[in-house]
């Protein structure tokens, strides 16, 4: 009863966010209610027992979400409904997500010495209809481990490629 | 477990969505959280049918799915962002909104 609430829960925020999506003239407002449908599925992920693709959802996407904001909005200095906003704003995300990654990485980096070869996988993989679902700690201890290492490396180059491309794209805009 | 049908109709139902509005929407990055949205769906559906069946191929082809999502965005922005640069549709200091200026 308790898995059906939220399950209907989650899928009702999934498709009313899925459609305000659709509807919003402006993609800034367009934006911010996709990043509200991808939380609900990645919710939906974590119901399933897929806590990695849970995790994997999230990170990216709101790195993404976090990116098309930055890239968009801001860098393309296209005037929007956010264009009000001072400009430290975005950067500061920018780089507390750096930060976020830059950790991520240096704490799998540091871990990984102390782990078998292999001690470690397929953990929190599904084991069949009778897999209790993760615990906090659990998904906690896995997100810091070096299990998403290279995912955390594919985000930090993404990352430092939109910069680039920030940088590229303020000089064509100048000259 | 829910029935599988249930997770079959909230993809559908996004699957849905996503297609009214790659081909009712102008707006190229509405157009592009719109396949977003479709990809999610199938997402949904690889990822219920590896519960189903007890294995982790499907939560495998999810995740591929998300990163290359996170790949494609960045990709399709730079290309609005070219095509803007471009055809001078972004003026920086205008009242309009970033819609109406990526309309095509």
């Amino acid at each position: 009863m308790h898995g059906e609430i939220t399950f209907y829960l989650l899928a009702g925020i999934a498709i009313l966010s899925a459609a305000m999506v659709v509807t919003r003239r402006k993609a800034s407002y367009g934006c911010l209610y996709f990043g509200l449908s991808l939380l609900a599925s990645s919710g939906i992920f974590l119901q399933l027992y897929a806590p990695l693709v849970f995790i994997a959802q999230l990170v990216a996407m709101a790195c993404v979400v976090l990116g098309i904001i930055v890239v968009a909005v801001e860098v393309s200095t296209l005037n929007i409904a956010l264009a009000g906003e001072p400009r430290w704003r975005p950067r500061a995300a920018a780089i507390a997500v750096t930060l976020l990654l830059m950790l991520h990485i240096v704490s799998a980096a540091l871990q990984g010495r102390l782990l078998q070869p292999g001690g470690n996988l397929t953990v929190l993989l599904p084991r069949g209809p009778i897999a209790s679902p993760p615990r906090a700690g659990e998904m906690m201890k896995f997100f810091m481990s070096n299990e998403l290492l290279p995912l955390a490396l594919i985000l930090f180059i993404l990352l430092i490629g939109g910069v680039g491309f920030r940088g590229i794209f303020q000089k064509r805009i100048r000259t | 477990m829910l029935p599988l049908t249930h997770y079959l109709f909230l993809s559908f139902a996004l699957f849905l969505i996503g297609l009214t509005g790659v081909l009712t929407r102008r707006n190229l990055i509405i157009k592009l959280f719109s396949v977003e949205i479709i990809l999610n769906a199938t997402s949904i559906n690889f990822v219920a049918f590896a519960r189903l069946y007890g294995d982790a191929m499907g939560q495998v082809f999810a995740i591929i799915t998300v990163v290359l999502l996170a790949l494609e965005v960045l990709v399709a922005l730079a290309i609005i962002a070219a095509v803007c640069s471009r055809w001078k549709c972004a003026p920086a200091n205008d009242d309009k909104d970033l819609s109406s200026q990526l309309d095509y």
